[in-house]
């Protein structure tokens, strides 16, 4: 009597009646135009992914407030990679279907790889969002994608300085490391650059992504009594080693780098646990105390969330507006156009000047070095770094022969 | 084994219902903010829940929302029986019948008007109904209510001058196709399949047979509703500035960006949901509003005449209309 049936056939009968989705790619007819947005909102890299696909709303809200691109408002669409790479190259076909004119996202270097690599067969440009890897500009590097975020070879490059400095150049080195393109590269990088002024590596323990105890880890780490031991993990991942070290109180035995933070990992934790520890950043919310567009990304990202933004959600903000800023100069939607438009193309958004590498992709701007505060340093549940130093990209960035990449031809 | 196999046919839906209890039930346990579990249907009408849950996932303070997609009303009223969501919408007509059957569940307002249409296989007049079957989704839905309405002003009576009886959806394109129907009354995106599909054409209706009609309304549990008022509060405002996005999107871009995320959560094609909201199928306009108790009654009152609800309501008693004035007060 009081039945009402199965609404979701809907699903099965919009299929079985042969209407399909889309499939033009870049799609730039109508009064809009369609971003595609394919990050991680669930798994190890979750919080990373919440806060890019944050300030990606956000910038496409104060796009769409200032007339959109060209004329055109911005839609998007959003994605879960779900951390996992393969996951998110079939979302970036199905974006790229939808008819997207550009893709974003990452959070995971291997997402990131395999988007670009979608990405460049489709001629759409990716804005790669969060992805420290060498090989997002190195050897998988594509003419399509572009990367604001530091690389690997920075972070220990930015580090060594100071690690060295502090530990001497015969320290020994322990490294856990995710075992996947990013933690590979990360280990890599740091192992060369430490190793070539003396140190010694130690130990070095590959672990799955999405891994929860690293207990064993940890104490065979323990016992090879190392002078630095570098945490080369990220996420959730990096919150539950951190939390386990901290439990295991080897802090009091060896010091602890963790090459790469990203805010929301270290608010997981807390002072208690990111006190003293040594990390690099491209970005952290209190430049907004030295930069005007910092100040105003991190005041708009307040008022919408009540919160401060990470570094993802810096590096998803640069990503659309830059990408929104090309457009314009080219005036036009065309790959080719918009990548002319970027290679080489300095500009001023969060911090000084800053610039696009013409011949690698890569954003060329500061690393800086910080160092987590203690509970007593702490004013706030957001105020967990002390920048302690600060490198040029230039100095940083590999040069042409230690990055020999050569890019796709633009037609 | 017939008894037993009746027995599971009735109660095998409490299964998934006791499952998303303790699910979530887990994650509530997770987290200090109440979880604000919220049930919908994968209808145009619903369409604000969706935009809701899209657009503040990230900023709501009060609760932490999650989505539930059902299909059909009946699962909807059964998992708030069992205290497996804490708020809906549901069509007006079953909530009046979970309120005559004392569930402790309350209509808070309403979300949208209009948004279903009377397809018939070859077009035609309301008068034509006259000795036709009419496929509805529910005898209890507001569009055999809204149909009976209408019906009336033209000197139809339900059940002597035409029949309506509820069909599942796919059959009802089956048998509108093969003649066994001769019109469907559905909501969208429903109509828009069977015109896509050269099944039917729309009917006129004076107007617009459900133009400005009560459809889904928005309910909460009563016990939800006295132990978390800020997660109800902040999912109303939420609910409201829902329903100006997409009217803005509707007028400012043709519904594309509310139409990514019909797609999304209720799987229809990006450029069929967009046509849907760009051309207003149904009259469907949304806005989060109280509603005026006229309405409400005279739903009930339909309800009651067509014996879809077995005892008359108090509308005091299921309706607290002004949770939702305090919400949209600035």
């Amino acid at each position: 009597m009081r039945r009402r049936e199965s609404f979701l056939l809907v699903l099965a009968v919009w299929v079985a009646s042969g209407l399909s989705m889309p499939v033009s790619a870049a799609t730039t007819e109508g009064d809009t135009v369609l971003i595609g947005l394919n990050m991680p909102l669930s798994g190890s890299y979750s919080q990373q992914g919440e806060d890019e696909l944050k300030a990606y709303k956000l910038a496409i809200k104060m796009l769409n407030e200032k007339g959109g691109i060209l004329g055109k408002k911005v839609v998007y669409s959003v994605k879960d990679t779900k951390t996992d790479a393969a996951v998110a190259r079939e979302n970036a076909k199905e974006l790229l279907k939808e008819g997207a004119v550009m893709l974003t996202g990452g959070s995971s270097s291997a997402e990131a790889v395999a988007q670009s690599e979608e990405c460049e067969k489709a001629k759409v440009v990716f804005m790669a969002g969060l992805t420290h890897a060498n090989e997002t500009t190195g050897k998988d590097a594509h003419r399509r994608c572009f990367r604001w975020y530091h690389n690997g070879h920075q972070s220990a490059k930015a580090l060594a300085s100071i690690l060295d400095e502090k530990y001497g150049k015969d320290a020994t080195y322990a490294y856990i490391y995710a075992d996947y393109i990013w933690g590979l590269s990360v280990l890599n990088s740091m192992k060369n650059v430490l190793e070539a002024s003396g140190a010694k590596t130690v130990l070095e323990v590959a672990t799955p992504l999405g891994k929860k105890s690293y207990v064993a880890d940890l104490l065979q780490a323990k016992k090879t009594a190392p002078t630095v031991l570098v945490v080369v993990q990220f996420g959730n991942d990096m919150v539950n080693c951190l939390k386990q070290v901290k439990q295991l109180k080897l802090g009091e035995q060896m010091a602890v780098v963790v090459p790469l933070m990203e805010e929301h990992m270290a608010h997981s934790v807390g002072p208690e646990v990111m006190q003293g520890i040594l990390t690099s950043m491209c970005w952290y919310h209190s430049l907004a105390d030295k930069y005007p567009g910092s100040k105003a990304f991190v005041e708009a990202f307040e008022k919408e969330y009540s919160k401060k933004p990470g570094n993802a959600a810096a590096t998803a903000w640069v990503d659309i507006f830059q990408y929104a800023d090309a457009v314009e100069r080219a005036k036009s939607f065309d790959n080719v156009a918009v990548i002319k438009a970027l290679e080489g193309h300095k500009f001023t958004l969060l911090l000084g000047e800053e610039y696009w590498r013409d011949w690698d992709h890569q954003g060329i701007h500061p690393t800086y070095l910080a160092i987590g505060k203690t509970p007593a340093e702490s004013k706030n549940e957001w105020d967990l770094f002390t920048i302690i130093g600060e490198r040029s990209g230039d100095e940083l960035a590999r040069t042409r022969a230690e990055n020999p990449v050569n890019l796709e031809p633009l037609e | 084994m017939k008894t037993l196999s009746k027995i599971a046919r009735r109660w095998l839906w409490l299964l998934p219902a006791c499952w998303l209890t303790a699910q979530s039930s887990l994650a509530a346990d997770a987290d200090a903010n109440p979880a604000l579990r919220i049930g919908y249907l994968p209808i145009d009408a619903n369409l604000p829940l969706v935009v809701s849950f899209e657009n503040d996932q990230m900023r709501f303070q009060a609760g932490r929302p999650s989505l539930h997609q059902f299909r059909s009303d009946t699962a909807i009223e059964a998992a708030i029986r069992v205290g497996a969501i804490d708020v809906a919408a549901v069509s007006a007509p079953v909530a009046y019948a979970m309120a005559a059957d004392e569930v402790p569940m309350l209509v808070l307002g309403v979300c949208h008007r209009g948004g279903s249409r009377l397809i018939g296989r070859t077009g035609g007049r309301l008068e034509d109904l006259r000795g036709k079957v009419v496929g509805v989704p529910g005898l209890d839905s507001s569009e055999n209510i809204r149909l009976a309405q209408a019906a009336a002003k033209v000197g139809l009576r339900p059940g002597l001058d035409y029949r309506t009886i509820r069909v599942p959806y796919r059959p009802a394109l089956d048998d509108l196709k093969a003649g066994r129907l001769d019109a469907v009354l559905f909501p969208e995106p429903l109509g828009a399949l069977a015109e896509d599909s050269a099944l039917g054409k729309p009917m006129e209706a004076g107007g617009g047979l459900f133009d400005g009609a009560l459809g889904a309304v928005l309910v909460a549990r009563k016990d939800y509703i006295r132990e978390h008022p800020e997660a109800v509060n902040e999912w109303l405002k939420s609910i409201a500035v829902a329903c100006s996005f997409i009217e803005l999107d509707i007028r400012e871009n043709g519904a594309q960006q509310t139409a990514i995320f019909q797609s999304k959560y209720m799987s229809v094609p990006r450029e069929t949901a967009a046509r849907i909201l760009a051309q207003r199928a149904g009259g469907l306009r949304f806005e989060a509003a109280a509603a005026d108790r006229a309405l409400f009654a005279s739903y009930r009152d339909t309800a009651l005449a067509l014996h879809l609800i077995t005892r008359s309501i108090e509308l005091n008693d299921v309706l607290n209309l002004s949770i939702i004035e305090a919400a949209l007060s600035p």
